[in-house]
């Protein structure tokens, strides 16, 4: 980038002095604006005096002659009229006539109301009553068929007095004529004073404009001169900004991408993470099913611990039971030999009396086969018992042998027991563990993708970077346009050579999403899935 | 009682004549006597009334007019001489006198007064009821 010098002209100084000359000349517009107003002002009140009052008083005081010519007319017609309804019709005419001139005076009071007027406007109404008598006198003598006086008053005082109002009338008429021509003068010298002015003060006027678009014309020549060469330092630095903004456009596109690898292979850590953890979780809750067990196992053990102690004394029951039994038979058996003996006894008694006694010998007999089967039995009894004490005996032996060995299993257990709850509690430990690393790999995982989604931003800011150095570089190339200048195309567009690196990193910004794997140990390959 | 109705009716017959020949008066022509001789016809007299004859034929000189400024005399002699009512006939002499086509008649409101000036004026001539009529004037007969 080229450093350029100061430029010598001062942009604000030279609008400000174009401003003021502007300021000046619009001043100086006013000014003859003003002035113009102002003469224009004088003339329109002349112009309104000549178009408002005179020319209306020349058109009434017009009226006004004509009305009293064709009223003395009138009454001259009276005067030769042929027959009554003639005369009474040109007495009408005539009353009409003399409306009109009243009409007409006042219309002139209204519009005239300078003191001289006024006289003369009085002096034709003196005239127009003195005739007006006259005429009545005439008329009086014609319906008199006076016609005699009649002649000599219309040669007379009433041809005097129309002559008298004739020239009231017109000394009337010739001072609104001079009052007219005087004010119309006026107004003339007006106008040219007026005209005069306005051409002197546009000369000035455009003297100075010409001066200002001169002055304009080179100040804008300066400018040209310097914006060209501002220009030009533009241009230089925007190809800088530009090829800067393509470097980092591809350092950005880079560090996405590796941000997005980096990404993917974090996602990848949590999800294996993830399923050690649910391993793990499932090992603690193994242990701890199978802690329960063995706490179920322990105190099993101690309750066949127990039952086993309780089988010993039952077993040592039933040995004296046994023992007890043996002498009850012994007691029966001998109960059996003496009841033979009996039986004998009673067998010999019987035989020794004869056939009374037959009956009784059978019973006798009876009684020592019941007392021979009784030590018969007894004799079973005893070998049977004998046999059920040994083997209660042995029963006992064996049930201590057995206490014996749940004393062992129940030492054995409650081992188990201890070493399984150890293992539980590990487990735990280990699940909590693994889920704080996985907590921290998400973490990880997120701020990765944050970082990627930075860089995704940083790499479209380059972009726009970019191509705000193509509109800064046209921006300039339209201002040397603008003043005069050519274009400089030396600094060839970027579009070539940074869009596939743009193109690349923006097909990095499509990362791919890692699918989990399953809790089976098979893995899925890895595939990319269209987030767009 | 007759006798007061004849008066009646005589007085009656006596105002009924009188206003007949009042109304039936016939005007006459007079003049003054210097123009006693002259010869008059009724277009003469129509022209003497309108203006148009300002001298006698003879040597009666100028023609002055005498006229009634009103009346039924003035009428009816207007009306049967000059073929005019009293009114057109002023408005005539009105016209003519004012636009200098003559001297207007000179005009009176009593008879007498009229005789008196034909009588003293010569030339005159003017028209009164025939009863009025006297020595001082003579009477004008014109020929049809």
């Amino acid at each position: 980038m080229s450093r350029s010098s100061p430029p010598k002209l001062c942009l604000k100084n030279g609008f400000l002095g174009i401003i003021g000359g502007f300021v000046f000349l619009a001043a100086l517009i006013v000014t003859l604006g003003a002035v113009s107003f102002q003469l224009s002002r004088n003339g329109t009140a002349r112009s309104e005096m000549l178009s408002k009052r005179l020319l209306p008083a020349l058109e009434s005081l017009s009226g006004l002659q004509e009305a009293a010519l064709k009223y003395n007319l009138s009454n001259l017609e009276y005067v030769t009229g042929k027959d009554e309804e003639t005369q009474a019709k040109i007495l009408a005419v005539a009353a009409g006539y003399r409306k009109d001139i009243d009409r007409h005076q006042a219309a002139l009071s209204k519009l005239l109301d300078e003191p001289q007027a006024r006289e003369l406007q009085d002096r034709v109404d003196g005239a127009l009553k003195v005739y007006g008598d006259s005429v009545a006198q005439l008329q009086a003598y014609l319906k008199a068929n006076d016609f005699d006086n009649a002649m000599k008053l219309l040669d007379g005082d009433v041809a005097k007095h129309n002559a008298a109002i004739e020239a009231a009338l017109s000394a009337f008429s010739k001072y609104v004529f001079e009052l007219s021509n005087t004010n119309s003068e006026a107004t003339q010298a007006i106008l040219e004073h007026n005209l005069k002015t306005t051409l002197i003060l546009s000369a000035v006027i455009a003297a100075l404009a010409l001066g200002s678009v001169v002055m304009v014309h080179i100040v804008s020549r300066r400018i040209s001169r310097d914006m060209n060469r501002i220009s030009g330092d533009l241009t230089a630095a925007a190809g800088d900004i530009l090829s800067k903004a393509q470097g980092f456009a591809e350092t950005s596109a880079a560090l996405a991408s590796g941000a997005n690898q980096q990404a993917a292979s974090l996602e990848e850590t949590s999800a294996s993470l993830e399923e050690i953890s649910a391993t793990t979780a499932q090992n603690a809750e193994s242990a701890t099913q199978a802690k329960g067990l063995s706490s179920d196992t322990r105190s099993a053990a101690e309750a066949g611990q127990g039952s086993m102690e309780e089988l010993k004394a039952a077993m040592d029951g039933i040995k004296e039971s046994s023992t007890n039994i043996a002498k009850i038979v012994q007691t029966i058996d001998e109960i059996a030999f003496q009841t033979n003996i009996l039986a004998l006894n009673a067998a010999i008694e019987a035989a020794h009396a004869g056939e009374a006694g037959s009956g009784f010998a059978v019973v006798a007999e009876e009684v020592r086969r019941l007392a021979q089967r009784s030590a018969l039995a007894a004799k079973e009894t005893a070998s049977k018992i004998e046999e059920s004490v040994a083997r209660s005996d042995s029963g006992v032996r064996i049930s201590a042998h057995a206490v014996d060995a749940f004393h062992q299993i129940f030492d054995r257990a409650r081992r188990v027991d201890e070493l399984v709850g150890e293992i539980a509690s590990s487990s735990k430990e280990q699940n909590e563990g693994v889920g704080q690393v996985s907590k921290a790999v998400s973490q990880m995982e997120s701020v990765t993708q944050a970082n990627a989604s930075a860089s995704e931003q940083s790499a479209h800011s380059s972009t726009d970077l970019k191509q705000k150095a193509n509109q800064l570089r046209d921006s300039v190339n339209s201002l040397q346009l603008l003043v005069g200048g050519r274009p400089q195309s030396h600094h060839a567009p970027v579009t070539a050579a940074a869009e596939p690196a743009v193109e690349a990193r923006s097909a990095t910004f499509k990362r791919p999403v890692m699918v989990r794997r399953p809790l089976n140990g098979t893995r899925t390959p890895m595939r990319p899935v269209d987030r767009g | 009682m007759k006798f007061t109705n004849s008066y009646r009716w005589l007085a009656s017959t006596a105002v009924f004549l009188l206003a007949v020949a009042s109304a039936w008066a016939d005007p006459a022509l007079i003049a003054n006597k210097d123009v006693a001789a002259e010869k008059i016809d009724g277009a003469g007299l129509k022209a003497i009334l309108l203006g148009k004859k300002v001298s006698w034929d003879g040597a009666g000189g100028r023609v002055t007019l005498a006229v009634l400024k009103s009346g039924p005399v003035a009428e009816q002699f207007l009306t049967a001489s000059a073929g005019m009512s009293v009114s057109a006939f002023n408005n005539h002499w009105r016209r003519l006198a004012m636009t200098g086509g003559g001297s207007s008649p000179h005009s009176f409101e009593s008879e007498d007064e009229l005789i008196k000036f034909v009588a003293s004026t010569p030339g005159a001539v003017g028209f009164v009821d025939e009863a009025k009529v006297d020595a001082t004037v003579a009477v004008l007969k014109p020929t049809s």
